[in-house]
């Protein structure tokens, strides 16, 4: 970590986790019996996530950071907070960075170096510097008000984005609930009677179609990103028979999958959750996952990019957190890579 | 990293026990309470410094124990030394706690894989901007000030914005830094009752 002095250094270090016991300890009595210390170390924690969030370290000193600093879930809480609060920031920036060019007095400076001794040429000056200003401010209105305009379009462009990507994602995964129950049924049908084919075909044209509803729902960039809906029922764990696997379609420009995992109470207040090869490789895990609510109920959504996922069979566990990781649910998934 | 609540509580915070340990961090009413807003999060950063999770419930574990000790008449000369004394026990007991199956700390801290933040910044903007317009004007000027423009220009914004409320270069990033610390607890709030109202 780039640092300055050796307090800051002891800092950073204390920070990442990086001093000895004795150290440590040294540091937190300091904690403790000095105040200025402690905001001296607090801002010094502030900067640590600014450099993190901003992108300033270098590949080394975010691996150090992700290693040494993300090892909590409060902390990776702040890092989301300060990463939300610079992307306000950035939002901000067109519409501030305009404001000193409206009270820049360039005008006057202009005057002052084309000042002559004639007084017709003072005048003459006079008069053309005015009309420069006065082009000037104009030019300059007009660009801040382009600017406002530009800046307020994308407000409103994104805001629509992702209103409209909230009730795609809403549909697709009430479609795949609906997909889900008639996978289920046709299971049940098939289980249950060998001879009532007229049924199942007509279940199997259902699940077409829904399929079809599915594939034809206009995505925010087509195919970048999907959701999948794991409800709870005869794929949680304990459930009768051999679960089914859900199956997931990939697209070569599929980036981001989303993952929603269904709950039933009681429902806890965090929970661990984690995708596996099946076979035990672990893929990614997501700690302390607050649960979400919708009209349907309360579920936990997971995001991960597409990249990670190859064709296969893979396992999504969720535990609930601080509770001696009691399994609540587990699903097999098979990825297909188109 | 220990990921594990507090060991369970025989004793619960009264409104009396409150009011002791208030007296006893500052005879004003309003300073005692900033008080207990320092010493809350000199816990929180000593438990996330140990890797013991939920620091926050861990810190007010030990303001609990205090509180008690208080009430039940222990005389305290050093409140910050005899805090930092009862946060180096609790330490020791939650390293004791035995560990849930298949969960040693060990594991945990090699598994553990920085989730993806994109979802969770998009959620909380709408807070963000709620807690904000929540400062005092004066906060919320200072700290879009303090993070706007680029290097140069961010340096001598700074210098600028010091010299506009009076304070040393220091003194500003201390400001500023507990602005985030209220925001945080904003949004943390916001989230809360998010998930109680929904």
């Amino acid at each position: 970590m780039q640092t300055k002095t050796p307090e800051a250094d002891v800092m950073a270090k204390y920070l990442l986790g990086e001093l000895s016991d004795a150290e440590q300890e040294t540091v937190e009595e300091k904690l403790f019996l000095d105040d200025d210390w402690f905001d001296r170390l607090r801002v010094a924690e502030m900067e640590l996530i600014d450099r993190y969030v901003q992108g300033g370290m270098s590949q080394k000193e975010r691996s150090q950071f992700e290693r040494g600093f993300l090892t909590t879930p409060d902390k990776i809480e702040k890092v989301t907070n300060a990463k939300t609060f610079m992307r306000h920031v950035e939002q901000l920036e067109p519409a501030r960075a305009i404001e000193p060019e409206t009270s820049r007095p360039f005008w006057r400076s202009l005057a002052s170096y084309f000042s002559f001794q004639s007084p017709a040429m003072q005048y003459a000056m006079a008069a053309a510097v005015l009309l420069l200003a006065v082009g000037g401010a104009w030019l300059v209105y007009d660009r801040m008000r382009l600017r406002r305009e530009v800046y307020e379009a994308r407000n409103q462009q994104t805001k629509q984005a992702r209103e409209s990507d909230q009730r795609m994602q809403q549909q697709r995964a009430e479609l795949q609930q609906a997909l889900d129950q008639k996978e289920k049924e046709l299971q049940q049908q098939l289980a249950r009677s060998q001879g009532k084919d007229q049924e199942i075909d007509k279940l199997k044209s259902e699940i077409a179609g829904l399929r079809r509803q599915q594939e034809t729902l206009p995505l925010r960039q087509p195919g970048e990103a999907i959701t999948t809906v794991l409800s709870a029922g005869p794929r949680s764990r304990g459930a009768r028979g051999s679960p089914e696997p859900v199956s997931i379609y990939l697209k070569p420009q599929t980036k981001k999958l989303s993952l929603r995992v269904q709950l039933k109470p009681p429902i806890a207040l965090r929970y661990n959750v984690s995708l596996s090869q099946e076979g035990g490789r672990p893929v990614k895990e997501w700690p302390g996952v607050r649960p979400r609510r919708t009209r349907s109920g309360q579920y936990l959504g997971v995001t991960m990019a597409a990249s990670l996922l190859s064709e296969g069979d893979y396992v999504l566990r969720a535990h609930e957190a601080g509770r001696g990781g009691k399994a609540v649910s587990e699903y097999r998934i098979k990825v297909f890579r188109k | 990293m220990s990921y594990l609540p507090p060991p369970k509580r025989d004793w619960e915070m009264t409104p009396a026990a409150f009011g002791k340990l208030l007296a006893c961090l500052h005879p004003d009413h309003e300073r005692a309470g900033e008080e207990y807003e320092r010493i809350r999060q000199k816990l929180i950063i000593y438990f996330e410094g140990r890797k013991c999770s939920p620091a926050d419930e861990h810190a007010d574990e030990v303001i609990n124990r205090v509180a008690r000790r208080l009430d039940e008449g222990e005389d305290v000369r050093d409140l910050n030394r005899y805090v930092f004394g009862v946060a180096r026990l609790l330490r020791l007991e939650i390293i004791r706690q035995p560990q849930s199956e298949g969960e040693s700390n060990e594991h945990l801290g090699r598994l553990m894989v920085f989730p993806d933040l994109d979802a969770a910044v998009e959620d909380r903007m709408d807070f963000l901007e709620r807690c904000l317009n929540s400062l005092a004007p004066e906060s919320k000027e200072m700290i879009l000030e303090y993070y706007q423009g680029e290097k140069r220009e961010k340096i001598d914004s700074r210098v600028l914005l010091a010299k506009r409320f009076g304070l040393s270069a220091n003194g500003l990033k201390v400001r500023v830094c507990r602005i985030r610390a209220k925001l945080e607890d904003c949004i943390k709030d916001c989230l809360r009752r998010l998930g109680k109202s929904d």
